[in-house]
């Protein structure tokens, strides 16, 4: 598969009160297309900044991104950001919109007015998350997986080439957690989007990425890259039994103990 | 699910109940203790007072109370809602007019009736001018509050759809703040109701304030309660009506 999205030494720092704090040092990451990719890291390593620099959400300090084909130097342009779709860490609804149109957004604000063919896209969007008899409720009205789900509709329904997760399941209960990570992966199965995602969850890592890239605590690197080479298939039919699941299970367990917890205490 | 309606009638019916027995214990207080008619006229006596003067000063002063109000109101709120749009998109605005704001909205605007008769003489609309000061600060405060708090995960998303900054004050700012604008609103009718009736005292040339005044320097304390009651009952609609709206704006809640 030809690359989508590259990252070149991709450096970001922040001002404290009295000193600047090396977050990420250098981030070199490839993705291509159709590809699943999960970033892993501890807490508070840059998980959520380096994802929020690749959608153009925050600019990088030094570095250089190329993204379809163009160089945008180390900040996204404006027309490169319509080209994402973001599901944010909280379902980060408008809670004053309907479901319907929540989704319908990002059509409205891009401008795009023909309303017969954004009702088609957002019910599309809908019908593909299986909440296409919810168009009419408020988000306070659906449960948390729910909100969820209609967050993933609205990063799709623009047809974006690249669907970015920062943490999307994080704050659901397992159960719904790891029905949704089915779901999406049936979602990247059938709509064959480029997704990057970042977890903190070794089990969601494996299941949904084809590559698990490990960062470092900061100042941030990766420093590992697991292939995942299970099928589809594989992926679907009872993966916790896999052999080649476990080993590899095992393998990202022991990378995640070596970085420790180094939360500042 | 059921019982909703039974809830709304209740909600509706207690408060009424209890003005109906305070009205009582005041008409059976007054008989009891024999409190003088200057003091404090039986209720009866106000309703009676309140039926004969309606058409001939009641009324009349009520209309030129609520044209004040109303004009100083319409003014104050795209007056105080565009203060608050504009010192929110800039930081040093927002620091500075802030306090000014506050000390603005806690100033008695009646206070400065002598002065500003200075200028302008008995002139009407310096009874609007007063309404428009009284409630402007207060929606402008509460508006600007809720416009300067936005959730950093609803910035993101704004930028991450490339939207220009007036485009993210419309579809999220504003939306967002909308309780903060109501509890401004709200606050700003009950100073607006205030600030009618002190104009009215102060400035004199009709308005209910001003029959309240008429009326007890002439001993005349049943008609002087009847145009509190009225004066009272103005206040209460106009918070009703807003507060109708907010319920019809505010959906989501």
């Amino acid at each position: 598969m030809p690359e989508i999205y590259r990252l070149t030494g991709l450096r970001k720092s922040f001002a404290n009160k009295n000193e600047r704090i090396q977050i990420l040092n250098g981030i070199d990451l490839s993705i291509e297309e159709k590809e699943f990719v999960c970033i892993m890291g501890n807490s508070g390593c840059g998980k959520s900044t380096l994802i929020k620099i690749m959608e153009g959400i925050l600019p990088g300090d030094e570095g250089s991104i190329l993204f379809d084909g163009a160089t945008p130097g180390s900040q996204v342009s404006k027309e490169m950001q319509r080209k994402f779709g973001i599901v944010f860490q909280s379902d980060n609804l408008l809670e004053w919109l309907s479901v319907y149109k929540n989704v319908e957004l990002p059509l409205r604000v891009f401008g795009k007015k023909n309303k017969n063919e954004n009702r088609k896209k957002v019910m599309d969007a809908l019908t593909l998350v299986g909440l296409q008899d919810y168009s009419d409720c408020l988000p306070r009205e659906l449960s948390g997986g729910m909100r969820q789900r209609t967050s993933i509709a609205r990063a799709l329904v623009s047809d974006p080439a690249m669907l970015m997760l920062d943490q999307p399941f994080g704050a659901l209960d397992a159960i719904t957690r790891k029905a949704l990570n089915a779901e999406l992966l049936r979602i990247w199965h059938t709509t064959q989007k480029t997704c990057v995602m970042i977890t903190n969850n070794e089990n969601e890592a494996l299941l949904l990425g084809g590559r698990v890239l490990v960062m470092s605590n900061p100042p941030a690197k990766i420093i590992h890259e697991i292939n995942v080479p299970l099928t589809y298939e594989e992926r679907i039919s009872g993966i916790a039994l896999n052999p080649a699941y476990l080993k590899l299970r095992a393998e990202l367990a022991s990378i995640v103990r070596s970085l420790g917890n180094t939360l500042q205490s | 699910m059921t019982t909703k309606p039974k809830s709304k009638l209740f909600n509706i019916c207690a408060p009424i109940a209890l003005i109906i027995l305070l009205v009582i214990v005041w008409q059976i207080a007054c008989t009891a203790f024999d409190i003088s008619f200057h003091v404090l006229p039986k209720p009866a006596e106000v309703g009676r007072a309140l039926l004969e003067n309606f058409p001939r000063t009641i009324f009349p002063d009520m209309m030129a109370s609520v044209k004040v109000m109303l004009a100083g109101y319409c003014i104050a709120i795209p007056l105080g809602f565009a203060i608050a749009a504009f010192s929110s998109q800039f930081n040093l605005a927002v620091k500075s007019i802030m306090p000014v704001l506050i000390i603005l909205m806690l100033t008695p605007m009646a206070t400065l009736v002598p002065i500003f008769k200075l200028f302008l003489g008995v002139d009407p609309t310096l009874k609007i001018i007063i309404v428009v000061l009284q409630c402007t600060p207060v929606i402008a405060v509460n508006s600007l509050s809720g416009f300067i708090y936005v959730p950093q995960a609803k910035k993101d998303l704004m930028r991450a759809l490339g939207c220009r900054k007036w485009e993210s004050f419309f579809r999220v700012t504003v939306p967002g703040a909308m309780p903060q604008i109501f509890t401004g609103l709200k606050l700003g009718c009950i100073l607006c109701t205030i600030a009618a009736m002190s104009a009215d005292i102060s400035v004199g040339q009709g308005g209910l304030g001003y029959r309240i005044q008429v009326a007890s320097s002439l001993s005349a304390t049943d008609l002087a309660y009847a145009a509190i009651v009225i004066a009272a009952i103005l206040g209460v609609v106009l918070y009703m009506a807003v507060s109708l709206v907010e319920t019809r704006v505010i959906t989501w809640k």
